[in-house]
């Protein structure tokens, strides 16, 4: 059990820091997908754990929910880039006060 | 197991929802390109008061609660209560939004479907008793309300405020996901009733995961010190979007929150209610002490909105001892639909048509500073009144709505003995009192600039008359709404 919780918590971890500290929105976006995919695992093992289906059923809604959240995500993106010609988190300073 | 008739009354209000964003949808379609709208809005109706009717029948009836597929929703007072103020937040949209999103230039059908389809999310999160049902339903509202932030897209800064919107969202779902991960690898469960059964005593893991699951509602709610989004956000955000979703929004947020600590998790209330307390001061103090320096109007609503999100989970910090505050926070939040959405909707009313140089066309520019609120009283006094009266009722000055709402929810905490904290509210909103007024001085004390007034959008200035009725009317009569509020917290474990 325990290796797969530290498995699971490490890559929400990478996902964390990712999403802190990489200023290129691609690289934000992946990195929320990675910790959508650690808590994914957690959910898996915690369901091997319980023997019941509730967890398996979680993950598949949480991959489709993050399929539709990179699809928005995206979209955004390039909305953004169409106005702004950067992905650069640092460049997005026209809201402040 | 089968569905069967029940499920489907369980979800009937949803269910007119969305079926009504499905047809906007398709009559969008249908409809030649330079066809009036007003078949949309005319649908969206359709489904808004197609849902009104069926909560309000709930409502009046005091019926069981009815619960559906499976457990996992159900169609109780709660649900029907902060379903009302999800409901009329999106009628008052659907009303402003016509000819308004015109001058945005943002496409009809996409924006009343996407509109629909947020609510139709909100009144589901609202209704949900279990894990799944919930992280499901706050992606579904986040979703779509991250699209409605950056729908006029050619604007650089809604683009932005979407952008970030989407990232820190996001970023909060993740640890909601975590933390109901954990509370179910302690419990085995995703229903919130059997979650409670199985938790007679916190295990750490089960502490860890409520821990995150409040830090990713925090981020939902906007409270400090989870806030850092909110200002840019409601700022970058097209107008009646922003109205829409401060109220919309933080409703469902709430409603979920409640019941996730009250059904989910009542043997732990001492460590959750720990955490509300501390959530709730920040909250209350950062929000008012932020939006003092404010210059830019739709900022310092920003702010305020923060602020009034801290006077809610002040509330639901007293929820361990006793219902009365929560239903006190319930009413809160039922009445500050009314007046945030109306003094949002007042800077629309208010905006106008700017060329600036090098542009193609005009662009659409909602009175956002303080100056463009110089000498309002002169050249449109009822508007500026409309405003006052807002302004008064987030400040909590009587006889407005705001009054009888912190009123409520102040004397409820102070019963329950929560002393610190109804002092800090009562403190911080004095310090309100000064930042919203300002606003009034600028508008009867100021000279106007000399810019030309427009004439406002009858629909918007219908919208912002309706918010300024029920404003004054929950504010003479809070009685009705207040003791459904109450009833509503009582049956909520059941």
């Amino acid at each position: 059990m325990l290796p797969y919780l530290l498995f699971s918590a490490a890559m929400f971890s990478v996902g964390v820091y990712g999403v802190l500290a990489r200023r290129n929105l691609l690289i934000v976006l992946m990195s929320i997908e990675l910790m959508l995919n650690g808590v994914n695992i957690a959910l898996v093992a915690f369901s091997r754990l319980h023997g019941g289906p509730d967890g398996q059923v979680f993950v598949l809604m949480v991959m489709a929910v993050a399929a539709a959240e990179v699809a928005v995500g995206l979209a955004i993106l390039i909305a953004l880039f169409r106005t702004r010609r950067t992905v650069d988190t640092g460049d997005l300073t026209s809201l402040k006060g | 197991m089968n569905i069967t008739w029940v499920d489907w009354i369980s979800i009937s209000p949803a269910l007119a929802v969305i079926g009504a964003a499905f047809l906007v949808v398709l009559v969008d379609m249908l409809l030649p390109k330079d066809a009036s709208k007003a078949p949309l809005e005319i649908v969206s109706y359709t489904g808004i008061g197609a849902a009104l009717y069926i909560c309000f029948r709930r409502l009046g009836e005091g019926m069981p609660p009815v619960r559906g597929f499976f457990g996992s929703v159900v169609l109780d007072e709660l649900s029907v209560y902060l379903s009302l103020a999800i409901l009329a937040a999106t009628a008052l949209l659907v009303t402003m939004s016509g000819e308004d999103m015109r001058r945005r230039k943002v496409h009809a059908g996409e924006f009343y479907a996407i509109v629909l389809l947020a609510a139709a999310g909100m009144i589901l999160l609202v209704q949900s008793v279990n894990l799944i049902m919930i992280f499901l339903m706050i992606e579904i509202l986040s979703l779509c309300v991250y699209v409605l932030t950056g729908i006029t897209r050619r604007q650089p800064r809604s683009g932005e405020a979407a952008m970030k919107y989407f990232v820190t969202g996001a970023f909060a779902s993740g640890f909601l996901l975590y933390g109901m991960a954990f509370l179910y690898g302690a419990t085995g469960s995703v229903q919130l009733a059997e979650i409670a059964v199985r938790l007679r005593e916190a295990t750490p893991m089960a502490l860890l995961g409520m821990g995150l699951l409040l830090v990713g509602f925090a981020f939902k709610v906007g409270a400090v010190p989870f806030h850092m989004w909110v200002p840019d956000v409601y700022e970058g955000a097209p107008t009646p979007v922003t109205a829409f979703m401060s109220v919309a929004v933080k409703a469902a947020a709430f409603g979920a929150l409640v019941r996730v600590c009250v059904a989910g998790l009542p043997a732990q209330s001492a460590q959750w209610g720990g955490m509300v307390w501390g959530l709730a001061a920040a909250t209350m103090i950062v929000g008012n002490l932020m939006a003092v320096p404010q210059r830019s109007v739709k900022r310092m609503l920003a702010y305020s909105s923060i602020a009034h999100a801290g006077y809610v989970l002040l509330g639901l910090a007293a929820l361990k001892t006793s219902h009365a505050a929560a239903g006190a926070a319930i009413f809160y939040l039922f009445v500050y639909t009314f007046m945030t959405f109306g003094a949002f909707a007042t800077l629309a009313y208010l905006g106008r048509e700017v060329s600036f140089p090098g542009a193609r066309a005009p662009e659409w520019h909602d009175a956002e500073d303080l100056f463009d609120f110089a000498g309002v009283a002169r050249r449109k006094p009822w508007t500026a009144a409309a405003m006052t009266l807002f302004l008064l009722s987030l400040a909590g000055i009587p006889p407005t709505a705001g009054f009888a709402g912190k009123f409520m929810l102040f004397r409820a905490a102070i019963q329950e003995g929560h002393y610190v904290l109804a002092l800090i509210g009562i403190l911080m909103s004095i310090v309100s009192v000064y930042y919203y007024l300002r606003v009034v001085v600028y508008m009867y004390m100021k000279d106007p600039l000399e810019e030309p007034s427009q004439k406002g959008d009858m629909a918007v200035g219908a919208a912002v008359a309706t918010a300024a009725f029920l404003t004054i009317l929950l504010g003479l009569m809070p009685g009705t709404m207040h003791e459904l509020s109450l009833r509503a917290m009582e049956h909520v474990g059941r």
